[in-house]
């Protein structure tokens, strides 16, 4: 397929998936940690650092951490390129940029939600019941994807929506955790109510919770929450799963095409996921573990990269192709 | 798309006591109606439709006109994106009653565009080969080589079975006789048809009932038809032949048809900067690599088609692609520099290149033209500017003219300055009375003003859409129907004949 095409169905899906992870979070923090008096710096401040916007929101706000202050930024500011509304903005962008690719019931969801948040029912919905404000963009971003599955063809495009679905959800479950690391007691259950709320919060983050008490009974430790996110093949959300499920993906993508292009995506991918598998079982805790998610984030974004330059972006490799094609017919 | 379709036996009738839709409906004096006689009683053959459409009360008619617009808002059948940073996207308005044309009436139709495009055709390989039409004193040189249309880069150039036009889109109006002429050629990069399409899917499903009983010659076939036509003229084998559409990208007005060609088409949609030349031949990039472009069907302006050849600047195109083009490698579809059979200059001697080329008289006439460059037409032209309507040659979406019964004698003794200084940048024609058709306008139906673009594809042959986009003059009195300037658009159902 079209090579920036494959870029618009990469992207589109990775900001819905942004732009619905970002409503998850918003919604657990708001609502799931109840009867927990914790300041509001200690709340909301995480999510900040979750989508990278640290500098900018001090640039804008300063010490403003008022949970009013941040959940408008995160949701409605359009300098936040991380933004609820612009996320749904680029995902409806790279939608109409490729219409003829992607089926019309993905573009009519994303369209239709990016016209409820443009217009007033939208708006009015976040004043009056912000909860369900947030679950509906979450359900359109199910929405979205399910779509994807029922009513796209299963070849190459879907296979790059999934691939950029799968590494952006890896990324957000990494710096997810990694916000919260420093909460996690190296030894023993968790106990302590306000620590056990944000870990609960963590696993709703994920779409974990039941998942996890399907799982594992009685009161958590750190160590098994950890693993449970990291590892957990089962789960749709976990760092393993997902990279998984992009290298089906990846692979899916190299079969149609030539050998020359996706060596050095597929390279890094299988270096991550053999990193990955050694750890398995092994949960960290601590520095480690941040040390342990800083190097999972920074990954994925070198592999997103590089997918970006040996697919979207490959003007030279393409005519190195053609150069060497022609130098070999030459030579025959 | 999605849309709440009411079953057949839910159709309503009007309320008791509401008037029907198109009673007391009054149509302009001394201008022709496309539905209604100048008394007030429905035309012959629209007389069914008429009554049909009549059991429709106001409400319910009201209830069906949005259900149009949302499900065409929802699929984003839009334009005249990025007004502002929001985003804003319009529908191109669309009207509900139908524009309704005999099986008559649309077989002389039908065969005077295929000989008029016959004839531009043959116009424009005589003009990029021997020039006998010039040779033979039939047009002016002056008229060719004066205007921006002509590219002297491609003197020379065939392009494939010798087809500069493969689609054409042929603006006709009615005058108040009845008789269709031809206002305009399109033979660069007519847009449009998307609409036709969407228009009619809209309506099929908003008034099912109406719709089978007017017997209405289908249009679905244009995206089949297309295909065919652009992949006769492939210079390698239909079955190693690729397809593109080309456009400027997201941010041009017409992105949504050329997103809707190449979707119905079951082709690529490509922008300038996905395609490559190496050694005379065009690739996209893909994914596995790149792949040789065999056709494309560029919505790109010439100008900016290859800026090693025409606009340095242009970030749209191609590098190399006219070069490509020049060695038959592949065809660009319609052909570079087609411009210069389609301006305004060149229209008032169609009826001659049609009489020159296949010794046939025209089928379908056109307005008539005066010629500013000739000075006793010019004098002329001066002397009635308040009855005319002036346009520069080289202004197109009615943008640069003048339209005198309208215009104050300010703008008039303006508009003589502009004309006494360049006579050879404008041409002059009376105004004719368009023709008016119902149109649905706060809720009630009145008399509009109509044009018809109908598209014609060429190959190895022609075929015309049956019907074309009507455009429509929502505002009362006028006469523009540009979609930049006001107006709308309507189904048109081209009647399948007499016979069962």
């Amino acid at each position: 397929m079209i090579s920036r095409v494959a870029g618009n169905c990469f992207w589109l899906n990775r900001y819905m998936e942004r732009a619905a992870g970002m409503a998850r979070l918003l919604r657990v923090n708001r609502s799931f940690i109840p009867g927990v008096d914790l300041p509001d710096l200690h709340r909301w401040h995480p999510l900040v650092v979750v989508a990278g916007e640290e500098e900018r929101y001090k640039r804008h706000f300063g010490e403003d951490e008022n949970g009013e202050t941040v959940q408008e930024y995160l949701t409605w500011d359009r300098r936040n390129s991380t933004s609820i509304v612009e996320s749904v903005r680029w995902a409806r962008e790279n939608t109409r940029t490729a219409r003829e690719t992607v089926s019309s019931e993905m573009w009519e969801t994303v369209n239709s939600l990016w016209h409820w948040l443009q217009s007033g029912p939208g708006r009015r919905l976040y004043r009056s019941d912000r909860d369900h404000f947030y679950q509906h963009i979450r359900q359109m971003g199910e929405l979205f994807h399910g779509q994807a599955d029922e009513t796209m063809l299963n070849g190459e495009p879907l296979a790059f929506m999934r691939l950029g679905r799968y590494l952006e959800r890896a990324g957000q479950t990494a710096r997810l955790m990694d916000v919260h690391y420093h909460t996690f007691p190296e030894e023993g259950p968790i106990d302590d109510p306000i620590r056990l709320a944000q870990w609960s919060a963590l696993l709703r983050s994920c779409s974990a919770t039941e998942p996890f008490q399907k799982r594992v009974f009685g009161t958590p430790t750190a160590r098994e929450v950890v693993s449970f996110l990291l590892f957990e093949q089962d789960l749709p959300r976990s760092v393993s799963h997902c990279l998984r499920a992009a290298r089906h993906s990846l692979v899916q993508v190299r079969g149609y095409g030539s050998n020359r292009i996706g060596m050095v995506s597929t390279a890094l991918l299988e270096a991550l996921l053999s990193h990955v598998a050694l750890r398995e079982g092994h949960a960290i805790v601590g520095t480690e573990l941040h040390e342990e998610l800083t190097y999972l984030v920074d990954s994925v974004s070198d592999l997103c990269g590089s997918i970006e330059q040996e697919f979207f972006q490959s003007t030279e490799l393409q005519t190195q192709i053609l150069a060497e094609e022609s130098s070999a017919a030459a030579q025959q | 798309m999605l849309i709440f379709m009411p079953a057949d036996h839910e159709l309503t009738v009007g309320l008791a006591g509401e008037s029907g839709l198109l009673d007391g409906y009054a149509p302009l004096p001394r201008t022709y109606d496309e539905l209604f006689r100048g008394d007030g009683t429905p035309r012959d053959e629209v007389a069914d439709l008429v009554s049909e459409l009549g059991h429709f009360g106001r409400a319910e008619f009201m209830t069906r006109q949005k259900l149009a617009e949302g499900a065409l808002f929802r699929g984003g059948v839009t334009f005249s994106v990025y007004s502002d940073s929001r985003g804003q996207e319009k529908i191109f308005p669309f009207d509900l009653i139908p524009r309704v044309i005999s099986a008559s009436v649309w077989d002389t139709i039908e065969s005077g565009l295929i000989q008029r495009v016959t004839a531009l055709n043959m116009f424009l390989s005589d003009l990029y080969g021997d020039q006998r039409i010039i040779k033979e004193g039939k047009i002016p040189e002056s008229v060719v080589f004066g205007t921006a249309g002509y590219l002297k880069e491609l003197h020379g150039m065939r392009p494939a079975e010798g087809v500069f036009v493969n689609i054409a889109g042929i603006d006709l109006i009615r005058g108040s006789d009845g008789n269709f002429l031809v206002l305009e050629d399109n033979l660069r990069t007519p847009s449009g048809v998307s609409y036709v399409l969407e228009n009619r899917t809209v309506m099929q499903r908003v008034f099912p009932r109406v719709f089978r009983r007017s017997r209405v010659r289908p249009v679905e076939s244009y995206a089949a038809r297309l295909g065919d036509a652009l992949m006769s003229v492939s210079p390698r084998e239909p079955a190693e032949s690729r397809i593109v559409v080309l456009t400027p990208g997201p941010f041009n007005s017409a992105y949504f048809e050329h997103s809707f060609l190449a979707r119905q088409m079951g082709c690529d949609l490509v922008q300038g900067s996905d395609l490559f030349v190496h050694d005379k031949r065009v690739f996209v990039k893909t994914t596995s690599g790149p792949e040789q472009v065999d056709v494309i069907y560029r919505r790109i302006d010439d100008d900016f088609l290859d800026p090693r050849v025409f606009n340095e600047a242009s970030a749209l195109g191609v590098p190399g692609i006219i070069e490509a083009y020049a060695a038959g490698n592949v065809t660009l579809a319609n052909a570079p520099g087609n411009g210069v059979a389609d301006n305004k200059a060149v229209y008032p001697f169609v009826p001659d290149m049609i009489r020159f080329y296949l010794s046939e008289e025209p089928i379908l006439g056109q307005v008539e033209t005066y010629i500013c460059a000739r000075p006793k037409e010019c004098d002329h032209v001066l002397a009635n500017l308040q009855s005319m309507v002036v346009k520069a040659v080289d202004g197109s979406g009615g943008y640069g003219m003048l339209f005198g019964p309208r215009a104050s004698k300010e703008e008039i003794s303006e508009f003589a300055d502009k004309l006494r200084d360049d006579p050879e940048g404008y041409i002059a024609q009376p105004v004719v009375e368009l023709s008016t058709c119902p149109t649905w306008i706060d809720g009630e139906a009145a008399p509009r003003r109509v044009d018809l673009r109908p598209f014609v594809l060429t190959g190895k042959s022609s075929w015309v859409l049956p019907g074309g986009l009507t455009r429509v003059a929502l505002r009362a009195g006028s006469y523009v129907v540009n979609s930049s300037q006001g107006g709308g658009s309507k189904d048109t159902w081209v009647l399948e004949g007499s016979s069962p």
